[in-house]
């Protein structure tokens, strides 16, 4: 096969490309392992020594070992710096053609003619130039797979406690993010897609995904949904209530104190059996004594109007029933020592009782066989409500679950309205908090009383601190020419427990004989249990301070009916 | 050269088989003496007695239809024996006059037998003859007979008495090929042809001027510049105190090979090429000549003769130690061959 000119300048220009190629990938194998070296050092970095406040590890390494090959292969491309004659050189070194083709580049360019020097070479040349011509890949390429393995495995080892990574300050939804994440609850008792939601939207606002305007419609879209689920468990409390108020009117007779109790807690087994116990008590009742019991059982089915207790309702009446008239044939054949007093307090019950007992026994003479009778069929009335408030018992557990769920909601909806109203504010007056989350306890003293803040967040700042003042970071903030102070704070601090941040969540207040007593409920933002301030009263001063409070306007403004009508009720 | 190389090839072929005839075996012998033949070199061979160097001169003579000549070296042989010499002369009036008479070495192919023998001052005049291919005499200069060719050939048996050539004597032959002892089916066929009554003998095949062809075609052979490059670095790397001395001249070698040592590579390797058929020098060429062009130009050091270094020993680790090529042709080289 004889060549020409064009034809050697085709085989070494193949060569070329070939070789271009080569070198191309080469730099790349040598630069991926200079990127698993940069991978391993800092998976090893950030899992064993120090935090390092950058992005995260897995990202530098990916960048790493990207970057790393791609300029190596374009470093070892622009390297390639072969002439025409080492070209050809090498080119007849791995097909053995006895230094042909260099023979012939240099006639050419002396311009002689090329005569045999190229003749009788194989046909095949284009086939062997390339197999000849291509690179082995180094031998160091077949660990690559294994290396690549083990920087892998690098990233998998759990971080040290020293080595956890900060992530770069939080915007403000990220600091929002983090404080949903504590203060939301969480339960079996909120249905699953409602949970879902409320994490899936933490999690993107802790990753950022969404600006401040989106996760402030979506957590105005999760209050009302749980709003609406709220409004749905009401209608338990409402039924619990009139079982605590049907509770209330039975325990003005003593003998129904365990029933009382029973269903005032809705533990129908238990209401049950004491049911039970009084059917079986019922024949020693004297007939006035039954006509209370009676009175009271029909006033308490009175008290039961939802639909929810109309089962207990229909049985307490259909008892109170059974025993009315079992007692009023009683005392119609005991003569009038038979007929009770209705009274509020039962403190004379007592002595109705000792005063029936003399005429009960002529009674009991002369109507021996009716009253037996009367008396299966208290027995019967009050083994009837046993049954009917068996049957309730999973009722009444319901209602507990949605009174229980109704408080859930209504606890994450106030953190969801709260965070609203802090997300609103930061980008109304355009404050980006940069907290940390060390740092997101520590109140922020450049934010105007009013904005952002509900009696229900934890004790905040919201003054600047004068020269000589206590610093921020004390519980008690000083007040300041054009700042107002948190009032609630200043109400409730001595209930406080000390080095404790606790988020106030409701105030539940009862009324009784004594006097107003408050029970305050709070949670620790740091952990999940609760605490809840045992019941004190309220300190002679928690007037004056209210006066104060109110005499120098330093509620916040939206706060302030409500405020007034607090204390007013206290009068 | 597209049609010279076939014509070469032919030519030579026919002067090797021709040669053939006479000389049985001896094929890499024939082969350099015919490679300095054409190279305008001389020969110098080393072998024991009886191998047939004289009969391969005289055969080759007659070959190419040239004169040859023998001179056998002894101690007590003058320069005169040589290159000849004036000699009163009377003519047929009776005048007597200086006629010069040329020497033995006035002819076309010369066998120098043992010319260890001789002393420096005689081996001088012929070496000096070779260098000048002519020869002075009394002021006048009597041109030698081209293509003046020698073949010299020493002992390597007898050392003793004998005048071992001075390098710089040694340097000027083109080859120094030893001589091997023939095999045994050669030498049944050398006892088969020179015991019987036939007497094998060759004719001419070759003129003068086909000779004269032959020496061009070769010194028109193409070598690339990489291949000039090895063969220089083959040179220097024999060199002490260079950037190429090679690792084994350190420890073997008194002094190197001169510039003529590059010019026997680079015309050796030409021949060598145009005996495979190809119309270039490949490195392969230069590898193969270097043993004949360097061994008698490079000077064994003391510890190489005290290890039983020889020079062909040296040489082939001189080969082993200088790159064929250099730079990152090597560098990358090394990636293909495990």
């Amino acid at each position: 096969m004889h060549l020409h000119t064009a034809t050697l300048r085709s085989i070494l220009q193949r060569s070329r490309r070939q070789l271009l190629r080569d070198a191309l990938l080469h730099g790349a194998l040598h630069g991926i392992w200079l990127g698993l070296l940069i991978a391993l050092l800092v998976g090893a970095l950030s899992r064993f020594w120090w935090s390092i406040p950058l992005v995260k590890p897995e990202q530098v390494a990916g960048v790493g070992l990207l970057v790393a090959p791609l300029l190596s292969g374009l470093w070892a491309y622009s390297r390639f710096a072969w002439t025409d004659s080492e070209v050809a050189f090498l080119t007849d070194q791995l097909l053995k053609t006895d230094e042909r083709l260099i023979t012939a580049l240099y006639l050419e360019r002396e311009g002689h003619e090329m005569g045999r020097t190229l003749s009788d070479l194989p046909h095949d040349l284009e086939a062997s130039l390339y197999r000849a011509i291509k690179r082995p890949l180094p031998t160091h390429s077949r660990w690559l797979l294994l290396v690549s393995a083990l920087v892998l495995a690098v990233f998998f080892i759990p971080p040290s406690s020293n080595a956890q990574w900060v992530p770069p300050n939080p915007t403000e939804v990220q600091a929002e993010a983090n404080r949903l994440a504590q203060s939301l609850s969480e339960g079996e008792l909120l249905p699953r897609s409602i949970q879902d939601t409320m994490d899936q939207l933490v999690e993107e606002m802790k990753k950022d995904t969404i600006d401040s305007k989106a996760a402030q419609e979506q957590l105005d879209a999760l209050d009302h949904t749980l709003n609406t689920f709220s409004d749905q468990q009401r209608q338990s409390k409402k039924a619990l209530n009139e079982l605590k108020s049907a509770a209330k009117e039975l325990s003005e007779v003593s003998t129904l104190n365990a029933l009382a109790n029973a269903i005032g807690r809705a533990d129908m087994d238990l209401a049950s059996r004491a049911s039970q116990q009084l059917a079986a008590q019922s024949t020693q009742w004297s007939p006035d004594e039954t006509e209370r019991i009676a009175d009271a059982l029909k006033r308490a089915a009175q008290r039961l109007q939802q639909p929810e207790n109309q089962g207990v309702a229909d049985a307490l009446k259909s008892a109170g029933e059974e025993l009315a008239s079992g007692g009023r044939s009683q005392s119609g054949s005991n003569g009038k020592g038979g007929q009770s007093q209705h009274r509020p307090n039962e403190a004379g019950s007592q002595d109705g009782q000792n005063g029936q007992s003399g005429g009960g026994e002529q009674s009991q003479n002369s109507g021996g066989e009716q009253s037996g009778q009367h008396n299966q069929s208290d027995q019967q009335g009050l083994q009837t409500l046993a049954d009917e408030l068996r049957r309730n018992e999973a009722l009444a557990e319901r209602l507990k679950d949605g009174e229980r769920a109704l408080q859930q909601a209504e606890q994450n909806s106030s953190a969801l309205r709260a965070a609203r109203e802090r997300l609103s504010a930061n980008s109304a007056t355009g404050q980006n908090p940069q907290s940390t989350p060390s740092q997101q306890n520590t109140p922020d003293p450049q934010r105007a009383p009013g904005l952002a803040h509900t009696w229900e967040d934890q004790s905040e700042r919201t003054g600047k601190v004068n020269a000589g003042q206590n610093a921020p970071n004390e519980r008690f903030s000083q007040r300041t020419a054009d700042q107002a102070i948190d009032d609630f704070e200043m109400l409730y601090r001595s209930l406080r427990v000390d080095d404790v941040n606790g988020q106030l969540t409701a105030v539940n207040g009862t009324r009784d004989n004594n006097g107003q007593i408050d029970v305050f409920k709070t949670t620790r933002t740091g952990g999940s249990e609760q605490a809840s301030t045992p019941l004190l009263v309220l300190p002679t001063r928690y007037k004056d301070a209210a006066e104060e409070a109110i005499s120098d306007e330093r509620v916040p403004p939206g706060y302030r009916d409500a405020v007034k009508t607090y204390f007013d009720g206290l009068e | 050269m597209t049609d010279d190389v076939p014509w070469f090839i032919e030519r030579m072929d026919q002067l090797r088989h021709e040669i053939a005839k006479v000389i049985v075996g001896q094929n890499e012998v024939v082969d350099a003496v015919l490679a300095a033949l054409v190279s305008d070199g001389h020969v110098l061979l080393e072998g024991v007695p009886g191998l047939g160097k004289t009969l391969l001169v005289r055969t080759l003579a007659r070959c190419l239809a040239l004169d040859d000549a023998r001179i056998q070296f002894t101690p007590d042989l003058m320069p005169a024996d040589i290159i000849g010499t004036h000699i009163l002369s009377e003519d047929g009036s009776g005048r007597r006059r200086l006629v010069f008479q040329p020497g033995p070495v006035f002819t076309q192919l010369l066998l120098a037998d043992e010319i260890n023998r001789a002393t420096p001052k005689t081996q001088s005049a012929l070496l000096e003859a070779m260098q000048e291919q002519q020869v002075t005499i009394g002021g006048k200069t009597h041109p030698l007979p081209p293509p003046f060719f020698v073949m010299a050939t020493q002992n390597p048996l007898e050392q003793e008495g004998t005048y071992p050539l001075p390098e710089a004597q040694l340097d000027r032959f083109f080859y120094k090929v030893l001589v091997p002892f023939p095999t045994l089916d050669e030498l049944i066929e050398i006892t088969a042809r020179t015991t019987g009554n036939q007497h094998p003998s060759a004719s001419p095949v070759l003129s003068a001027d086909e000779l004269r062809r032959l020496k061009t075609i070769v010194r028109r052979v193409p070598i690339a510049p990489e291949i000039i490059h090895y063969a220089m670095r083959l040179i220097v790397a024999t060199q002490h105190g260079t950037a190429h001395t090679a690792p084994i001249t350190r420890s073997a070698i008194r002094y190197g090979a001169s510039p003529r040592g590059a010019q026997t590579l680079i015309l050796g390797a030409r021949v060598r090429a145009l005996y495979a058929g190809r119309s270039h020098v490949a490195i392969s060429d230069i590898r193969a000549v270097a043993p004949n062009a360097l061994r008698h130009r490079i000077g064994l050091s003391f510890d190489a003769e005290a290890d039983g270094l020889t020079a062909d020993d040296v040489i082939r680790s001189l080969l082993d130690q200088v790159p064929e090529i250099g730079g990152q042709v090597k560098e990358l080289l090394g990636e293909y061959r495990p």
